[in-house]
Order: C-alpha cells, then structure tokens, then sequence
C-alpha cells in the first residue's frame, strides 16, 4: 500500500504522479503537497493555482487509484465508453 | 509530526480561510489538521480492505484514500452557510468501488458501518434520491478524533460521478450544484446546458437498470427455486388436481419472471444507447475528448 501525491491539471488534462510514499509515511506526503501548492500560489500565471489539483491518495495500486479516480487518468470520451461487460445481467459464476 | 489542532482553533481557522484571510501560520497549521486527517483516512482505508476481503473474498473492490484538497475545502467553507472546518465530514475520505449489484452495494455498507463508530443518522442513501445525478450510499464515522466520510459505490455510480466531475473540472465546478455551466457563447452555453441534461437522464436510466438487475438476478434464483420444487412435486405429489394447480401458479410466476427479464433487456440496450449517444456528443468538443497527456 502506497501514498501517491498527485498533480492535475484540470485545463489539460495532464495528471502527473510526482511522488510515492510509504503507507506509514501520510505526514511526509502531506507535507509534500503542501509545498507544492506553495510553489503553484507562487507562479506567474495566476490562474494556476485554481486549475490544479494536488492530491495525495492512498490506495494498493495505482491501478486502483485509476479505477476509483478515473478522471485523473482519462477524458470524458474515453470514461464514457464503458466495458459492456458492466452492463448486463448474465448470473455469475456460482448463480447457475 | 505536528500535533493537529484543536476543535476552537479549528473553527477560527476555517473562518480565516473562508474569509479569505488566512495567511502563512494558517496554512501550517491547515497542513496539520491535514496530516492528521490522511493517516486516519489511511487507517479506515485499512480497516475496510481487510474486512471486506475477509468478509467478502469474492468481491473485487478498490478501496482508496485521500484527504480533502485545499482548494474544494475552502470552497465548501464559502459555499456552505455555518459550515466549520471543526465539524466537516469529509476532510478525511475513503471511496469503495466495486462491480456489485445493489443488493450487494447494502451488504457492504452494513458491513463498513458496523467497523466504526457513527456519528451522524447513517447511511445516507443517494441512490434513491441523487444529489444532481451523483449516486452513492456514504457512511460517516468517527476515527481518532477526526471525522472519515466513506463512499461506498457500485462500479456504474462511480463511473458515472467521475464522467460528471471530468466534465465539471472544464466547464466549472459549479455545476456540481446545479448551476449553468462556463461558456463563451450562447450556442456554446446551449450545447453545453443540453449534455448537462442528458447526463442527468442517463444517471437515471443506470438507477433503474441496476434496480431492475437486482430483480432479475432476484428473480432467477427464485426461478431455481421453483424448477426444483416442479421437479420434487412431480415425484411426490400424488394428487392430479393438487399438481395441476401447482404446476399453473408455477407457470405464472415463470411469465412474470420472462417479463423482468425483457425489461432488463430493454434497459441494457437503452443504457449502453444513451452512453454511446454521449460519447459521440463529445467528439465535437475538444475539452471533453482530447486523450491524457
């Protein structure tokens, strides 16, 4: 299990994983959002800090991370093409 | 690790930060409160994993942690009339998502409420009666001191709250909340307004599909049921007339399951329809369909 620190840019798109921590070290990754929100209120553009996300998120994987948070990692168009595997209603292994 | 701090520092704090006023010793000290808040989001992360893989190894659920942003939480401060930094439940946050039915989704919450102590009316259920489309079943616990919002979710809600906030993070987070979208012109604003509208609807088309999927995946166990009852009755029932009028209700409760099933067919296909219709809207708009750097 793992603490990824994630920087979004709402008005591209572009997600970037810039960091992992250990599971034991959430203060460390915390610390290090805060920092780089600081060096964002400090960028020329001023519109920058409000268009970027800075998240640590704590999961297995990051796989799990883009099941759970997809919009990080994909755009609307691609979110909206869901497996159609999802929506059925065939009984599952076990039901029959 | 800085000592969080405590409740009546907390709420003058968040005045400060939703008045705009805070200044360099606010945000260490915010810095704190969040430290404190993603190690117990990371604890209850913890907790649901092992007891969910425990209780329920079948069950393939991600579960994931995260503390608030800065930027959302000064939003909610602002935009919630009384709302305190002290009294907030979602600083810290757990999501579960998992391909489940509904039925299953219930298994799950009352499994994750009876892992902590609660501290509001729980669960709150937004299936039943979304928030602008958003459905989820949520639990609010108590954990070290610090509030855990935790979001349970079946793999449809999910991915339906994560279209809605990929759309928001572009055209304006304001229309989390019902509110008209950014938009540079009227065309643009109408456009924009008529996609809003036909997300809604689609939240409302998975909301009976997966009701009706309950019923049906209900319904064939049931049908299991019967077709073992006709197969024992017809060897031990030694009255005709007592088979026949067995084996008419049976028939009955056969055609009302062949109905359930159709309908559940009709919403598959309208479902995967409307997705579909979406997708190709948003090939004319470039903030929706440009790939991930």
């Amino acid at each position: 299990m793992s603490l990824f620190l994630i920087v979004y840019d709402r008005s591209t798109g572009h997600a970037e994983i810039r960091q992992t921590f250990p599971q034991d070290r959430a203060a460390d990754a915390v610390r290090a959002r805060f920092a780089v929100e600081r060096e964002l209120s400090a960028a020329p553009d001023s519109r920058t800090p409000a268009r970027t996300e800075v998240v640590v998120l704590s999961g297995d994987t990051e796989d799990e991370l883009r099941r759970t948070h997809a919009r990080y990692f994909a755009s609307v168009q691609e979110l909206l093409d869901v497996p159609a595997s999802v929506i059925e209603t065939r009984p599952r292994a076990g039901e029959t | 690790v800085t000592p969080p701090p405590n409740k009546s520092q907390m709420k003058r704090l968040g005045k400060r930060l939703a008045d705009g006023h805070a200044e360099a010793s606010d945000l260490e000290m915010l810095q704190a409160v969040l430290e404190h808040h993603t190690a117990v989001a990371v604890a209850a992360e913890t907790r649901v994993r092992d007891a969910l893989r425990q209780a329920q190894p079948s069950l393939e659920a991600r579960v994931v942690s995260r503390g608030k942003t800065t930027a959302t939480l000064v939003q909610k401060l602002r935009r919630e009339t009384g709302m305190q930094l002290s009294t907030m439940q979602d600083i810290a946050g757990v999501r579960v998502v998992a391909d489940m039915d509904i039925a299953e989704q219930d298994d799950v919450v009352r499994l994750i409420a009876g892992l902590f102590e609660l501290t509001r009316p729980n669960p709150v259920d937004r299936r039943s009666a979304p928030s602008h489309g958003y459905r989820a079943v949520h639990v609010y616990a108590l954990l070290d001191g610090a509030n855990v919002e935790i979001q349970v979710r079946t793999w449809l809600q999910s991915r339906w709250a994560e279209i809605f906030e990929g759309v928001a993070d572009v055209w304006g987070r304001q229309i989390r909340y019902g509110r008209a979208p950014d938009a540079e012109t009227a065309a643009q604003a109408a456009q924009r307004q008529d996609f809003l509208a036909r997300l809604a609807a689609t939240s409302s088309t998975i909301k009976q599909w997966e009701e009706l999927r309950v019923e049906v995946l209900r319904g064939r166990r049931d049908k299991l049921v019967r077709d073992l009852k006709k197969k024992s009755k017809t060897r031990t029932q030694a009255s005709l007339a007592r088979m026949t009028e067995l084996r008419l209700f049976l028939a009955e409760q056969d055609r009302g399951h062949a109905e359930m099933e159709q309908a559940a067919d009709a919403g598959q296909a309208r479902l995967r329809a409307e997705l579909a219709d979406l997708a190709a809207a948003t090939t004319s708009m470039s903030d929706l369909s440009r790939s991930r750097p």
